[in-house]
Parts: structure tokens; C-alpha cells; sequence
């Protein structure tokens, strides 16, 4: 009897995987797996510019970074292979990120961590993470993001904001379903920053597989 | 176009900035800094969040600018190839110009609707395809295609592959949601 009920538990603990694992996902049987050593390893010590070695070597232990203490050097460090794109990247990144961003961050990690997870990018959930409890988000609401929209216990408000990342990643565009509702609350500058939250986390998922970003020491993968 | 008019409007003339105009004047009369097309809906359009747009801008003239490490033929094959994929016709249309302008012919703009498979491609160029196709698939660029383009590009030309394409899969995002119109006289799919 205990073992049964512990194989049917097992078995839902399956499906829930399985309705967790993301469209794209299930259906890139063909593909080749992600790198499990980088394509493109972080710049090494002896080639950092005195800039760079200012800006990197913090991460290295973890550094102020969002509002959270964040060991990010891998991420950085790659990026750093080309320091021209990096520099310019950094000024976009930091509208995201930063305080010109008119979303509240802990609406903000939302659509971080559901593009991470439906671009199946671990680097990129492993730190949002971090940041997203260091806005507000709780253990159990990180979890639920897997899961979709549809889980039970979102507000409307957060289930849209999933909603709007899932149209995002499948269509490269907001429904009018999804668009109306979140514009009932939301001003201009929010709706269009919904839109670069989440184009640009699309962007840095890219970055991270393809170039084989592994995660840094001690941080959580999914 | 998928929509067929604006959901986001570009930013009536009367509420320019002084450190607008000079721009949206320009992108007016198709004298921008990318393209002799006119380019102002989607400048405009950005113009409705003035800080974001500014530092979009820096990071926008990296993949177009000079500092992208691809040459810009190359450039402009991802450029139209994921903007097909995301079916962005705005996006389409301007990279037409401006594929067009860095020496792609019709008939190879028309075959990248296609795809990386079509008769004519050259193997690099059917890499180039390839890459864009994987990234908007599984937001990975596979062994293969990864190795085939690092026999004759270095470290920084193959991450301006993944920039430029992630760049404008968000770009088709921005365009398709926020519903920018065609510029005058510009044609789409």
C-alpha cells in the first residue's frame, strides 16, 4: 500500500516534470545537447585589461551586483572576450536591469526567470534566482514559475506577465488578450518595458548556451 | 503585418525633445545613421520611452555599427533570416534596404525566406542560416553549426553571430507587440 501510493506519487512527480519541461524543449529531440564545458571560456587572469580586472575580479567571490551579492564571473568574464560589445552591452543591460527600467523587479524577475526557463538557459536561472529572492519572489513562487500561467496561485496580474513571456518566446509577439489585460494597469513605458525585459533575457539565454556559460561556483542550477 | 495599426503610436511631433528632433528629422527623410530608408516609425515608436530608447541605441549600434566583428553581407543574411522566422515584416522591409545596400542581390534576399536547405548557398552562408534557425528554436547554436562557422570565424565574430541574431529576435518582438507600421514606400514580405 505505502509502496503504491509512493509509485503513484512518483508518477505525478513524472507528469509534473513533464508538464513543467517547456514546448521547445520536448520537441528538440534532434538537437545536440547544451555544452557542458564552455565553447567560449572566460578571459583568463594574465589577459585582463587594469578596466577590466577592476570591473571582473570581484565576481569572482561575489560582489554587490542588483541589489544582491552575486558570483558572476563566468558570465562576465566571457563577455569580456570582446570587450567593445561589452562595454555597449552593459548600457542596455543596465536600462533592464537598473532603475530606468519602470517595472517593479520583483515583476521583472518574473519574466527573467520564465524566459530563462522556457529557453531552458540554467545560467541564467541559477542567478535570477538569487536576484529574484532578493526582490520579493519566495522559494515557492520561483518553483511555480516552471510550471506556467495556468499553475494555481498566481494574481491575474503575475499569471499575465507569464502569459506575455510564453507569447514572447512562442511568437515573437503579445496577444490582445494578454496586451489589453496587462495595459489595464500597466502605463506606455511599462508595456514596452515588458517587451525589452524579455527580448533581452531571449538574447542573454542565446548567449549563455551557445557560448557554454557554465554556472559558478556555488550557485543552484534548476 | 500582424497588426494592422498601431498599439503603441511613434511620438506625435509636438512632443519631441530638442535632443529628439535632430534624430526623428533624420529618420524622416531616410538620412539615419543605418539606412537611406525612412526609418521613423520604429524611432519614433522608441521615442515613447526616451531613456530606454537611449540606451538601446548604444547597444543597437554595436550589432550595426562598426564595432560588430561580422561582416555586414553576413550581418544582414541573420538580421532578414530571424526577422522572417519571427515574422516581423518591418524588420524584413528595412534589412531588405539594407541588405540590398551591402550586396545582397534580390534573389538571394528571396532565398533566404527559404532557408539554410535552398539550392545556391554557398556552405557559409547556409551556416549563417542555420544558426539563426537554432537560436529561435532551441536558443542554442547546435555542434555542428557551431563548428562549421568557427573553421573561418574567431572568438568575437562568433559571438556577434549570437548578438546580432538575439538583438533582432528582440527587435521583432518590440516590433510585432508594440504594432509599427511601414514607413512610407517601404515594401513588405
Amino acid at each position: 500500500m505505502i509502496k503504491l501510493s509512493s509509485m503513484s506519487l512518483g508518477c505525478m512527480a513524472m507528469l509534473g516534470l513533464l508538464l513543467a519541461s517547456p514546448a521547445h524543449a520536448q520537441s528538440a529531440k534532434n538537437k545536440s545537447p547544451d555544452p557542458t564545458t564552455p565553447r567560449i571560456p572566460p578571459l583568463e587572469q594574465s589577459q585582463w585589461t587594469e578596466a577590466q580586472a577592476k570591473e571582473l575580479a570581484p565576481f569572482k567571490d561575489g560582489a554587490m551586483m542588483f541589489g544582491t551579492k552575486l558570483k558572476a564571473y563566468n558570465v562576465l568574464g566571457t563577455l569580456a572576450q570582446h570587450e567593445a560589445a561589452r562595454q555597449k552591452f552593459n548600457v542596455w543591460s543596465n536600462h533592464v536591469m537598473g532603475d530606468t527600467n519602470t517595472l517593479p523587479p520583483r515583476e521583472r524577475e518574473i519574466l527573467i526567470l520564465r524566459i530563462g526557463w522556457l529557453c531552458q538557459a540554467e545560467y541564467e536561472w541559477g542567478q535570477h534566482a538569487v536576484i529574484g529572492k532578493g526582490v520579493g519572489l519566495t522559494d515557492e513562487e520561483i518553483a511555480r514559475i516552471k510550471l506556467g500561467a495556468e499553475a494555481p496561485g498566481w494574481s491575474a496580474h503575475d499569471a499575465l506577465l507569464i502569459r506575455a513571456a510564453d507569447e514572447l518566446r512562442k511568437d515573437a509577439m503579445i496577444s490582445d488578450a494578454t496586451w489589453n489585460a496587462l495595459a489595464k494597469t500597466y502605463t506606455t513605458q511599462q508595456m514596452m518595458d515588458v517587451v525589452f525585459t524579455v527580448g533581452q533575457y531571449n538574447l542573454v539565454s542565446m548567449a549563455l548556451k551557445s557560448f557554454g556559460v557554465q554556472l559558478d561556483e556555488g550557485v543552484k542550477g534548476f | 503585418m500582424k497588426l494592422s495599426k498601431p498599439r503603441i503610436p511613434p511620438l506625435p511631433e509636438s512632443q519631441w525633445s530638442a535632443e529628439q528632433r535632430p534624430g526623428f528629422e533624420a529618420a524622416k527623410k531616410g538620412k539615419s545613421a543605418i539606412s537611406n530608408a525612412v526609418v521613423f516609425n520604429v524611432m519614433g515608436t522608441l521615442g515613447n520611452h526616451p531613456i530606454a530608447a537611449k540606451k538601446f541605441n548604444v547597444w543597437a549600434f554595436h550589432v550595426m555599427g562598426d564595432t560588430s566583428t561580422i561582416g555586414a553581407r553576413e550581418r544582414e543574411i541573420l538580421i532578414l533570416r530571424i526577422g522572417w522566422l519571427c515574422e516581423a515584416e518591418y524588420e524584413w522591409a528595412q534589412h531588405a534596404v539594407i541588405g540590398r545596400a551591402c550586396g545582397l542581390s534580390d534573389a538571394e534576399i528571396e532565398r533566404i525566406k527559404k532557408g539554410p536547405d535552398a539550392p545556391g548557398w554557398s556552405e557559409h552562408d547556409a551556416l549563417l542560416l542555420r544558426a539563426a534557425d537554432e537560436l529561435h528554436k532551441d536558443a542554442c547554436i547546435s555542434d555542428a553549426t557551431w563548428n562549421g562557422l568557427a573553421k573561418t570565424y574567431n572568438t568575437q565574430q562568433l559571438m556577434d553571430v549570437v548578438f546580432a541574431v538575439g538583438q533582432y529576435n528582440l527587435v521583432s518582438m518590440v516590433l510585432n507587440s508594440f504594432g509599427v507600421q511601414l514607413d512610407e514606400g517601404l515594401k513588405g514580405f
